[in-house]
C-alpha cells in the first residue's frame, strides 16, 4: 500500500505544485542603455499541466475528500503521458555603468542574484490510474508505471559579471558574461525509465521491475533548511537593440552544477518482489507534505539501497531567444520569446505578444503562449511607468480564463520593478 | 491614479496572484483499493518432524529415524573412587631444634581403598584433580614433597611440592593445592605389586632452607590430607564386584513430536527396539521393569506389555584383546511388538518412562580379576524407532508465531485472504490469533472452510492444491488488526479418508499467504 502512497504523492506533486518563478527579462533592462545605474527585481512564474483542468486543479488544491466522481473525472483526463510542473525564478540585477572616454558604448559591472526552484513531474496514464484507484482493481494485471520523472530542485545563485554595449549599425550591441556560484538548498530527483508493477489476483504477491535513478540531497533525518551544496554557474547573453525598437537577444543561462555535500544517490535496474512481506517496512508514508516536497516514502529506498555521500546535479540550463519588432506608423510592437530548458520535462515555451503603447506611461500587451508545462494560453501584459526612472511591469497569461473551469491549467506571469539613475554622460 | 494607472493596476493584479499562490495547500484525500501481501509462511515436513530425526528414501517417502540414549552405566555405579588418599597427622615424640633445610618426616604410605568386594588394580584418569591440604604448627615454613610412586604420566610419577606457611597467631599455617591429574595411570596393586585397591604415597618434609632454626615439641602436629576430586576414569581394570544397580523410575525426554501440539497419529508400520550395548568387561543381567510412553501435554500414557518386560536378559561381557587393547562390545537387541508400538506412538509421546534393574557380575569373579571398563565403550541402552511416514493423522496440530504489521491509517474495511498452496496429503483448517506488542491476544480470525489436500495423480508427484479462504474485515475489527504485531497461526491437519493411510513425501509443504484487499483513504 505504501507503494501507492508513494505514487500518489508523486503524482499529486506533479499535478498541483504551485510556485512563483521568473526568468531573465533582459530587454526591458537593457533598453535603458543610457542609464548609468539600474536596479531591477524580477519574478517569473509558470505553473501548468496540459491534462489538468482548472477545476481539477482547484479540487486537488482545495483539499478535503475527493469523491468517486472526482476521481473518475481525473482519471478520464489522463493522457498516455502526463506532465505537470511549476517553475519560479526570483532575481535581482544591478548594473553600474560608465562610458570610457572616446568609447562609443557603455561598460557595466553587474551582479545577478536569485532564487530558482523547479518542481515538475511526468508520469504515464497507468501510474495515474494506480494512484487514483489503488492496485486492487488491477489484480492479475501488470501496470506500466514508467517512464516516471520527478524533480524538486531549489538553489540560489550569485553571479557577478560584465556587460559591454557597443554601437552597431542603427542600434546597440550588448554582450554580457556572468559567472559565479550556485548554492543548493535542496534536491530530490527521480528518473524511472521503465517500471512494471504486477499485482497477483488476491494481492498475495506484488512485483516491481524498474530501471531507476534517484538522488536526494538530504540525509534521511535532516529536513532542516540550509545550504546543502555548492557549485558554479554562468550566464551568457548577446543582444542587439535598434534605435527604432527592433531587438534580438540570445541567451544561455543557468549553466552549471551543484555538488551536494551529503545525500543519497541510487541507481537500480532490478525487480523487487514482495510476497507475504510487510510493504510498510519498505515504504514508509511521509507526513511532511505540509513542510514542502519531502516524500519520505522514497527515503526508505534511499536508505535501503542508496549510496550515501556527495553527488552532483546539473542546473537547468535555459536557451532563450527574444525578438521585438515595432510596427511602422503604429504604436505597436510585436514581441516573441522562445525559452527551452532541455534538462527539464518542460516543453519549449514560446510566447508571442502585441504591445500597444497608448501613452508614454503605459504599455498594454496581448499575449499568446505555447508549450511550457501547458499547451496554449492567452493573456495580457501591462507595463507602467510610475515616475521618471521607475517602471513596473506585469505580464500574465490565462487571466481571463480563470473562471473557465474546463480550461487546462497553464499559468504564466512575470512581474518586475526597475529603477534607474542617470547622469550626464561623456560624449561618445 | 490618473498619473500611474499602469503601475497601480499591475500592483493589484500582482497582489491577487500572490494571495492565491501563497495560500496554504490543503492536502486532498480520496479512497483507493489496496491489494497487498501481509504475511507468508511455509510449513514443511520439518515443521512436523525435526529434520535431524528424519530422512527420505529413494521414493522420497519420509521416515522417522529416532535414536536416543535411555541409560548409560556410570563408573561410579560400579565403584566410588572419590575417597581419601591421605589423611595423616605427624608428631615428633620429643622436643628438638630443627635447622633450615633439615628433613624431619620421610615416609612411604600405602593407602587402601574400599570397593566392597571389588578389587581394582589399575585406573587411567581421563579428567580429575587431587585436593591436597597441609597444616603446619611450626613457627617456620615447611616444605612438603608429596608423590604417588605408582602413578605415571609421560614417564614420570605424580609429584607435588608445597611450601606451607608458618603458624601465626596460634593458628597453624595452612595451604590447599588443587593438582590436575588428568592422564595419569595409577597402579593400585600396592607395594607388593600383587594386591588391589592400594595406592603408594611418598611424603617428605623439611624446614624451609631459607628459614630459621625452629623448635619442635611433641605437641606440634603436622597434618596432611589428600583426596581425589571430580574424577572421571578413562579406563579401569580389576574385579568390579557383584552387585545390583537399581535405577528407580526414570524419565527420558522424547523431542520427536515437539512440533506437534495436539492430535494423534496412526502409522501404517513402525518398528521400535531397545539396543543394549555392553562395552565393559563385566557380565550383566538386565530386568526392564517398566516402559511407558507418555504425552505430558495431554496427560495420556500407554505402557508397554511386551513379553520382555520383567524378564531377565543376560548381556555378556565385552572382550578385550590383551595384545592390542582393542575392545569388542557385546550387543543385545529387544524388539517391540509392532502393534503395541503403534499404540505407544499414536499419542505423540514426549516422555519415555522406564525402570530397570541390572545385576553386575551375577556369577561373581569369573574373569579372575580381569574386568575392565573403558570410557570409549560405555554400557548403555538406546531406544530406536523407525517409522515410515505412511500415516493416518487425526487433528494433528501445528502452531507458528508470525510477525505481523498492518498499521496503515485510513483503512475503512475490506477482506483478508488466506491463500494456501497445499502439497501435504492432508486437509487442514486454520485459525489465527492476533497478538499485540506484549503478546496478549486481541482478536481471533477463523476463516470458514477447509484447505484441500494435495491432488494425487495416478502417476507422478502430487500437485499442490490452492485454496482461498476469505475473512471479512469490518470496522469493528480494524483496531485489532492495526494493533496486532504477531499472529499465532494454528493449523489442524487431518487425513482425508478416515482410517486410510497417506504417505508424507520429503518435499511436501503448505505455503500460506495472508493478503489484504482494503479500502483506504490516502492523503498524500
Amino acid at each position: 500500500m505504501k507503494l501507492l502512497r508513494c505514487l500518489a504523492l508523486w503524482v499529486v506533486i506533479c499535478l498541483a505544485t504551485v510556485a512563483f518563478p521568473a526568468t531573465g527579462q533582459h530587454l526591458p533592462v537593457m533598453s535603458q542603455h543610457d542609464s548609468t545605474c539600474l536596479y531591477a527585481m524580477r519574478g517569473w512564474v509558470h505553473v501548468g499541466s496540459p491534462f489538468l483542468s482548472r477545476s481539477d486543479y482547484q479540487m486537488l488544491r482545495g483539499g478535503g475528500t475527493i469523491g468517486e466522481e472526482g476521481i473518475n473525472e481525473l482519471a478520464a483526463a489522463l493522457k498516455d503521458f502526463n506532465i505537470a510542473g511549476a517553475f519560479y525564478d526570483f532575481s535581482y540585477e544591478g548594473l553600474h555603468g560608465r562610458r570610457r572616454k572616446g568609447a562609443s558604448g557603455m561598460y557595466y559591472r553587474t551582479l545577478r542574484a536569485g532564487y530558482l526552484s523547479i518542481q515538475e513531474g511526468g508520469f504515464p496514464r497507468e501510474a495515474g490510474l494506480l494512484t487514483l484507484y489503488g492496485n486492487a482493481p488491477y489484480q492479475g494485471d501488470t501496470l506500466t508505471l514508467g517512464p516516471l520523472r520527478f524533480r524538486n530542485l531549489q538553489y540560489i545563485h550569485f553571479k557577478p559579471g560584465v556587460m559591454k554595449t557597443q554601437r552597431r549599425g542603427e542600434g546597440n550591441l550588448y554582450m554580457a558574461l556572468y559567472a559565479g556560484v550556485n548554492l543548493g538548498l535542496g534536491n530530490l530527483s527521480a528518473d524511472v525509465w521503465d517500471a512494471q508493477l504486477y499485482t497477483a489476483p488476491y494481492g498475495e504477491m506484488i512485483s516491481l521491475g524498474s530501471k531507476m535513478r534517484l538522488s536526494r540531497s538530504l540525509s534521511n533525518d535532516d529536513h532542516k533548511g540550509g545550504i546543502r551544496g555548492a557549485g558554479v554557474g554562468a550566464d551568457l547573453l548577446i543582444a542587439w537593440v535598434g534605435d527604432r525598437g527592433t531587438a534580438l537577444a540570445l541567451g544561455i543561462t543557468d549553466i552549471g552544477f551543484i555538488s551536494w555535500s551529503d545525500g543519497y544517490s541510487y541507481k537500480r535496474d532490478t525487480t523487487l518482489i514482495w510476497e507475504g512481506v510487510i510493504i510498510d517496512n519498505i515504504f514508509k508514508p511521509g507526513d511532511s507534505w505540509g513542510d514542502g516536497i519531502q516524500p519520505d516514502t522514497l527515503d526508505k529506498l534511499f536508505t535501503s539501497y542508496g549510496n550515501r555521500g556527495r553527488h552532483a546535479t546539473a542546473t537547468p540550463t535555459a536557451l532563450r531567444v527574444d525578438i521585438a519588432l515595432p510596427v511602422t506608423d503604429f504604436p505597436l510592437v510585436l514581441r516573441g520569446t522562445l525559452l527551452h530548458r532541455p534538462q527539464t520535462i518542460m516543453k519549449p515555451l514560446m510566447e508571442l505578444s502585441i504591445d500597444y503603447h497608448p501613452s508614454k506611461r503605459l504599455i498594454l500587451s496581448r499575449t499568446h503562449t505555447f508549450g511550457g508545462y501547458g499547451n496554449y494560453s492567452t493573456g495580457f501584459a501591462i507595463t507602467g511607468r510610475a515616475g521618471k526612472n521607475l517602471w513596473l511591469y506585469l505580464r500574465a497569461t490565462d487571466i481571463y480564463r480563470i473562471a473557465a473551469k474546463d480550461s487546462h491549467l497553464n499559468i504564466q506571469m512575470q512581474g518586475g520593478i526597475m529603477y534607474r539613475t542617470q547622469k550626464k554622460l561623456p560624449a561618445p | 491614479m490618473k498619473r500611474y494607472p499602469g503601475a497601480i493596476l499591475s500592483l493589484l493584479i500582482l497582489a491577487a496572484w500572490l494571495s492565491e499562490g501563497c495560500s496554504k495547500w490543503d492536502a486532498p484525500s480520496w479512497d483507493i483499493g489496496v491489494a497487498s501481501p501481509l504475511v507468508m509462511t511455509v510449513l514443511d515436513v520439518g515443521d512436523i518432524i525435526p529434520d535431524s530425526l528424519s530422512f527420505t528414501d529413494a521414493d522420497n517417502l519420509v521416515y522417522v529415524d529416532f535414536r536416543h540414549p535411555v541409560y548409560s552405566l556410570s563408573q561410579s555405579d560400579l565403584f566410588d573412587m572419590e575417597q581419601s588418599i591421605t589423611d595423616l597427622s605427624y608428631n615428633i615424640p620429643f622436643t628438638i631444634m630443627l635447622n633450615p633445610g633439615q628433613a624431619f618426616i620421610s615416609t612411604l604410605e600405602e593407602t587402601t581403598f574400599s570397593f566392597q568386594d571389588g578389587e581394582i588394580k589399575t585406573i587411567v584418569i581421563d579428567r580429575g584433580t587431587i585436593l591436597l591440604t597441609l597444616l603446619n604448627p611450626l613457627q617456620e615454613r615447611v616444605v612438603c614433597e608429596y608423590s604417588l610412586p605408582g602413578s605415571l604420566r609421560n614417564g614420570s610419577p605424580l609429584y607435588i611440592k608445597a611450601t606451607v606457611p608458618a603458624a601465626a597467631g596460634g593458628q597453624p599455617g595452612t595451604i590447599t593445592q588443587v593438582v590436575d591429574i588428568s592422564g595419569y595411570t595409577i597402579d593400585m596393586t600396592g607395594g607388593s605389586g600383587f594386591s588391589a585397591n592400594r595406592i603408594l604415597v611418598q611424603i617428605d618434609t623439611r624446614i624451609d632452607p631459607s628459614g630459621k632454626p625452629v623448635q619442635v615439641t611433641p605437641f606440634d602436629t603436622l597434618k596432611i590430607k589428600a583426596s581425589f576430586d571430580e574424577l572421571i576414569l578413562k579406563e579401569a581394570y580389576g574385579y568390579f564386584g557383584e552387585h545390583l544397580i537399581e535405577t528407580g523410575l526414570q524419565s527420558t525426554r522424547l523431542d520427536l513430536f515437539d512440533l506437534v501440539t495436539q492430535g494423534s497419529l496412526s502409522p501404517d508400520t513402525i518398528s521400535a527396539r531397545i539396543r543394549l550395548r555392553n562395552g565393559a568387561g563385566i557380565d550383566l543381567r538386565v530386568h526392564i521393569r517398566e516402559l511407558t510412553a507418555r504425552n505430558s501435554r495431554e496427560n495420556t500414557s500407554i505402557s508397554l506389555t511386551d513379553p520382555f518386560i520383567g524378564v531377565p536378559i543376560n548381556v555378556g561381557r565385552a572382550s578385550r584383546n590383551p595384545a592390542t587393547g582393542v575392545i569388542t562390545p557385546t550387543e543385545h537387541t529387544i524388539t517391540f511388538n509392532p502393534a503395541t508400538t503403534k499404540q505407544m506412538f499414536s499419542i505423540f509421546p514426549d516422555h519415555l518412562d522406564w525402570e530397570l534393574d541390572m545385576a553386575v557380575n551375577p556369577l561373581g569373579n569369573i574373569s579372575m580379576g580381569n574386568d575392565f571398563i573403558s570410557m570409549a565403550h560405555p554400557v548403555e541402552a538406546w531406544f530406536e524407532l523407525l517409522m515410515p511416514m505412511r500415516v493416518n493423522i487425526n487433528n494433528l496440530t501445528l502452531r507458528q508465531l508470525l510477525d505481523f504489521y498492518y498499521s496503515s491509517s485510513g483503512i475503512h474495511g475490506g477482506t483478508l485472504y488466506l491463500i494456501a498452496d497445499n502439497r501435504f496429503p492432508f486437509d487442514a483448517t486454520i485459525s489465527l490469533i492476533l497478538l499485540d506488542e506484549q503478546g496478549v491476544p486481541i482478536d481471533s480470525l477463523q476463516p470458514a472452510g477447509t484447505i484441500a489436500a494435495a491432488m494425487q495423480p495416478a502417476t507422478g508427484a502430487p500437485q499442490h492444491t490452492r485454496t482461498i479462504l476469505t475473512i471479512p474485515v469490518g470496522p469493528e475489527r480494524l483496531d485489532a488488526l492495526t494493533r496486532a504485531r504477531k499472529i499465532d497461526l494454528e493449523v489442524v491437519m487431518n487425513t482425508v479418508s478416515s482410517g486410510g493411510y497417506v504417505s508424507l513425501r520429503g518435499d511436501d509443504h503448505m505455503k500460506l499467504i495472508i493478503s489484504a484487499n482494503m479500502q483506504t483513504t490516502i492523503s498524500p
